[in-house]
This record gives C-alpha cells, structure tokens and sequence, in this order.
C-alpha cells in the first residue's frame, strides 16, 4: 500500500465516474493528487444482482435506490480514503497506461487506467467520465449541447493529469482520442 | 433502510409482478402436414400453458377418410395413451373441421389425432394458434404497473429530498481561485 506523506499535494477532484463492478455499476470520485490517485466510493449498486432476479426494471430500482455518499475531499485526510478497502489507490508511479476515449454509444467517455498493483499484478480499470446529473442540467440550462458538456468534463480529466503527472510521466502513460 | 428505498424496492417488485401478470405467452401458431400410421397410431401436439388461454385450430383430412380429434389434459392424455377410457376436454370426428377450448388453468395439454373409420394411414393438415387474453389478469397487472410506478416516482422524490447534495458537480482544481 501506498503511504502518504505531509508533502502529498492535492490536484484536483472528478466528482464522478462510474465503473462496472461485479455486483453492478459503481460511482466514485477520482481525488487526484501529484502523487496518486484515489477512486472514492460515492455509491455501490448492487444492480447486477437485482438485473439477474428482475431484468432491467430491478437493475434500475437497484440502482435508485442505492444511497450516495458525500465527503469533503478538500479538507478530510487523504490517507482515511485511501485506507478504505471500498476504495482504490492507484499510485502514479504504477501507471502503465491512462486511456480516454469517447464510448461507442451515447456522448459519453471512456477511461481505462492500468497500473501495477502492489503484489505486481498488472490491474486494469474500466470506466466511464459521466458528469452528474446536476452539473449536465446546468450547463444545459446554460445553453451547452449534451455532446460538448461530455467532452469538456474528460477534456478536463486529460488536464487534471496533464498537472498531475510529471512531463515525461504524463508523455509515457497518457493515451488520448479526444 | 431509509423510506425511499423501501418505497424503490416496493415500486420495483409491483412493477415487475404487474408485468408479468399482463404479458401474456407469445402466441404460437403452426402448420403442420402430419402423417397418422397404419395401425393403432396417434398424432399429438403438445401445449405448455401457464396462463389462461385459447388453443385452436382447423384440420383437414389429405389423404384418408376420417380422423377422431381429442383435446386432452395431461392425465387423460396418460389415460390415452396406454389405452384407458378417459375423458377429453374437446372431441370431434370428421374429414376436416375445427377445434378449440379455453384453458384455465396452468398445465401441459394435448391435442389428439386418431383413426377414426380404419387404421389405414392417413395424412391431415392441421393449423394451430395458441393464444389468449383474461381480462382480470390484464386489469390486475394495469394496476400492478400502475401503482409500481407512482411509488417509484414518489421514491425518487423522497430520494433527491434525503440524499445529501453533492459537494463538487464540476471537475474542481485545487489550486486553481474558485470562480466568483
């Protein structure tokens, strides 16, 4: 495990991408600082499980009726996040890859990172950079377009990296097809 | 577990029962060119019914005389089969003609085709349609869905009410000055 340190810099928050767990879909916050980057668990689902007993309907009400939860990432110690075993840990120093990319469907996009975890095995996560409800309502209400409020949240991700990663760091493991 | 979740899970369990109280089977219907051997032969089609429903269907005699056409329960069509006298739920005999019942209750059922005249071989074109609705089954499951929606709707206002707002909506930069 990753020890933090008083020197550990916060970057920068992504309040919201969802990655597919194997009981369902599961949302975190991405707390990015210049040395790691912790996914947060906001909300757990358990649809996966209720899709198999009630198809599609129960994945939703699943879903829906999964509770989040709030934290106060700018101030709240970094290492009581990373401790959680519901939450992950990736170390910038084990990345091996940062991939974003728009998904086949819908105007949303992709995020797979690989690392190497700490017993040496080579991990891989599949994401997806959907920007909360509330933030897409208001920039709708503002005029914006679905398609560009997507790309403008991974366009942001990409900089957050870009500040996160040191230049031969961010050259190495950033892959982008914005 | 808080009241929206219950509300949620309640909603989703209606919903999903209403659904399958009001869909019914797909309907099935096929034509067949059947073939009755010389002998103390028969030709059967089998129903797997889980709801009310209709089976019927037309026949008619290509080659041969007259054939016997039973509708059967699974127990008769046991009874049947071995030679037993049995009851049937629908019998007529003919060169062609029709046939049809309404099935109420879940089970396999059989409809049957027998020599009638003679055990000389015979073929018969039969046409079946297994299909049906009930109108309470229907009713019931409007209402099912119904009420699984509105609390599902009422859930989820409970939901955003209870949920703590989030902190950030937008990618935040924590060194970046907060815009005014």
């Amino acid at each position: 495990m990753y020890s933090g340190s008083q020197a550990e810099k916060r970057i920068a928050l992504i309040p919201r991408i969802v990655v597919q767990g194997k009981m369902g879909l599961n949302e975190y916050a991405l707390l990015v600082t210049d040395k790691r980057s912790i996914l947060v668990l906001e909300k757990g689902s358990k649809s996966g499980i209720a899709g198999a007993l009630g198809g599609a309907v129960g994945a939703a009400i699943a879903n829906a009726a999964a509770t989040r939860k709030t934290f106060d990432y700018e101030n709240e110690n970094l290492e009581s996040f990373a401790i959680n075993p519901k939450n992950v840990v990736i170390p910038h120093d084990s990345l091996e890859l940062i991939q974003l990319k728009k998904a086949f469907l819908g105007p949303v996009f992709r995020m797979e990172v690989k690392y190497q975890a700490p017993n040496n095995k080579r991990k891989k996560i599949k994401g997806f950079l959907r920007p909360p409800g509330e933030h897409v309502k208001q920039k709708k209400h503002e005029g914006g377009k679905g398609k560009q409020i997507h790309y403008d949240y991974a366009k942001k991700v990409h900089d957050v990296y870009k500040q996160a990663l040191s230049p031969p760091r961010y050259e190495t493991v950033m892959s982008t097809r914005l | 577990m808080k009241s929206f979740q219950a509300l949620l899970i309640v909603a989703g369990i209606l919903f999903i029962i209403g659904v399958y109280v009001i869909y019914p089977p797909l309907p099935v219907s096929d034509n067949i060119a059947a073939n009755i051997p010389t002998g103390n032969y028969y030709y059967r089609i089998s129903f797997s019914i889980v709801k009310e429903n209709q089976i019927s269907g037309t026949y008619s005699v290509t080659g041969g005389t007259n054939v016997n056409v039973y509708i059967f329960t699974a127990g008769q069509f046991d009874l049947y089969r071995t030679s037993q006298a049995t009851d049937n739920l629908f019998k007529t005999t003919g060169s062609s003609g029709s046939f049809s019942i309404t099935v109420l209750t879940p089970g396999t059922y059989y409809v049957v085709f027998d020599h009638a005249a003679n055990n000389n071989a015979q073929d018969v074109q039969i046409t079946y349609l297994r299909d049906g609705w009930n109108p309470i089954f229907l009713g019931t499951g409007v209402a099912l869905i119904a009420v699984g929606i509105a609390l599902g709707v009422l859930g989820n206002r409970q939901r955003r009410k209870q949920e703590a707002p989030r902190k950030a909506t937008d990618v935040v930069m924590f060194d970046q000055p907060k815009p005014s």
